[in-house]
């Protein structure tokens, strides 16, 4: 086939050469079932669902088309600027005589790889209860010695030490070095983990890093690290990145501190608050001591007083009115009592004199009594002959003797006939 | 070591005057009791505040492969 320039050779329409190149790139095996990596550009979708881009990496670029049926089966939407791995075969379209890949399946790669499987992670440790807020450890409050996982050539270190010496610096802050970026990262990081929970007397690990890009952070999605922290008997604090970085280690730490400062800040209290704390509790104290004393001092004061003769005498005199008025109470009872006893009497008298047998005499009768026994005469057997007898009328008495012999009276027959 | 017995009693003493504080208020102590509580409650927060006063940042780096560690200086 091979043409010498000169000879008479067979002419090729567009064609019929075009066809050619097309066979001959299908025939070729390294180009049938060829996975490709590259960054989408020109991206269009067609109205019947086919996609056109170009995949392009630094220094090349092929154009590539998905067909509406292969792309129905994709789990992402991809767009501008993507990184993927594309999967299908080269041929050519003949009609604009342009080589391209025919896709028949894509995969993010990159960031929207990196970010579908930071996403998988998220959940599957989430499912296993390793986000719990139940897990979460108690930070100490006066914490000894903090290590600190970072680099040790990064702002991070130099601004949680900042933050330390400013805040409380009563402490021992231990470094352990370790890459912060790159492949490496993980196991690195992990293993700086365990020395810092392994020296003696740390209370507190913060595991830091500056702000970077989502790849930059990615080496604290690592899935290994994530349980190590989890399962790390030191509380640890995540300062990784920006306040709006997110990574695992972020969930599973004790605490997140949106930057390393932050943790810094959360990892210690504030000398000056303590000082005032301090001053206040002091003032506080004197103040309780200034008032115990004087509660004191007029509690003895009023027990002075109660014993002193004045107020002695004054309870005496107290006692003294209280006597006087229970006596003239008595005394008014009392007089009440013998005007009372007193108009009884009277009024007795009166009765008495009412029923008095003188009386009687003054309306001309007399009363005779035996002079001697001064008995009261009622029959004539108590007046013999020669009797000495009294005689009483209204105005007195006068003796008198009794000559005549004592005659009965017959019984009243008379009345009774 | 002799910096981790004083750092303990820097939390220790702040728990214990917190205890006397809260016995103060509770406005059942007698006069004796209460100035007993004063000064001890004062000598804690001497002893705190020299703590404080005598606190020295200690920085240090573990050195790889060792248990050791190495002074570590701050590059600004």
């Amino acid at each position: 086939m091979s043409a010498i320039p000169g000879s008479a050779q067979q002419v090729l329409s567009v064609t019929q050469l075009t066809s050619i190149v097309r066979k001959t790139i299908e025939a070729e095996p390294s180009l049938e079932g060829v996975s490709v990596r590259g960054e989408i550009s020109n991206f269009t979708r067609h109205a019947n669902g086919n996609l056109y881009f170009s995949l392009k990496d630094k220094d090349a670029q092929i154009r590539a088309v998905m067909f509406s049926r292969s792309a129905f089966g994709l789990n992402f939407k991809p767009a501008e600027g993507d990184e993927v791995v594309a999967a299908g075969s080269v041929s050519v379209y003949e009609k604009r005589g342009e080589y391209q890949l025919y896709v028949r399946s894509m995969t993010p790669a990159g960031r929207g790889a990196l970010f579908l499987e930071y996403l998988k992670l998220k959940k599957k440790l989430a499912d296993e209860g390793l986000f719990d807020l139940s897990r979460k450890r108690t930070l100490p409050m006066f914490p000894r010695r903090i290590a600190v996982v970072t680099s040790p050539t990064g702002a991070a270190v130099r601004d949680i030490i900042n933050v330390i010496k400013r805040r409380f610096p009563a402490l021992e802050l231990t470094v352990c070095p370790t890459l912060v970026q790159g492949d490496q990262a993980p196991p690195h990081i992990r293993t700086a983990l365990k020395r810092a929970a392994a020296l003696p007397g740390v209370d507190l690990i913060i595991v830091a890093r500056g702000g970077g890009s989502f790849e930059d952070l990615w080496c604290f999605n690592d899935e290994l690290l994530a349980r190590d922290v989890a399962a790390c008997p030191i509380p640890v604090i995540s300062g990784v990145g920006h306040e709006i970085d997110e990574t695992i280690i972020d969930f599973v730490s004790d605490l997140r501190a949106p930057t390393p400062s932050a943790a810094a800040e959360i990892a210690v209290p504030d000398i000056y608050e303590l000082r005032l704390r301090l001053r206040v509790v002091g003032d506080n104290l004197s103040r309780r001591l200034i008032e115990t004393v004087r509660y004191t001092r007029s509690a003895l004061k009023n027990i002075e007083l109660t014993l002193s003769p004045k107020r002695f005498l004054e309870r005496l005199d107290r006692r003294k009115q209280t006597l006087d008025e229970y006596a003239s109470v008595m005394r008014r009872s009392v007089s009440y009592k013998l005007e009372t006893l007193k108009k009884q009497i009277e009024h007795e008298r009166e009765r008495l004199a009412s029923i008095d047998p003188r009386r009687v005499l003054a309306r001309g009768y007399a009363m005779v009594s035996d002079a001697k026994t001064g008995a009261i005469v009622k029959s004539t057997s108590q007046a013999p002959h020669g009797a000495l007898l009294r005689v009483s009328v209204s105005d007195g008495d006068f003796t008198v003797r009794s000559e005549a012999p004592a005659t009965q009276r017959q019984k009243s027959l008379s009345f009774d006939d | 070591m002799a910096k981790k017995e004083k750092q303990n009693s820097f939390e220790e003493n702040l728990e214990k005057l917190q205890e006397i504080v809260d016995r103060v208020d509770s406005g059942e102590l007698g006069l004796e009791q209460m100035i007993a509580s004063y000064e001890e409650g004062l000598s804690l927060i001497k002893t705190c505040k020299s703590i404080l006063d005598g606190a020295e940042l200690k920085i240090n780096k573990l050195v790889e492969d060792s248990e050791k560690t190495e002074p570590f200086d701050v590059q600004d």
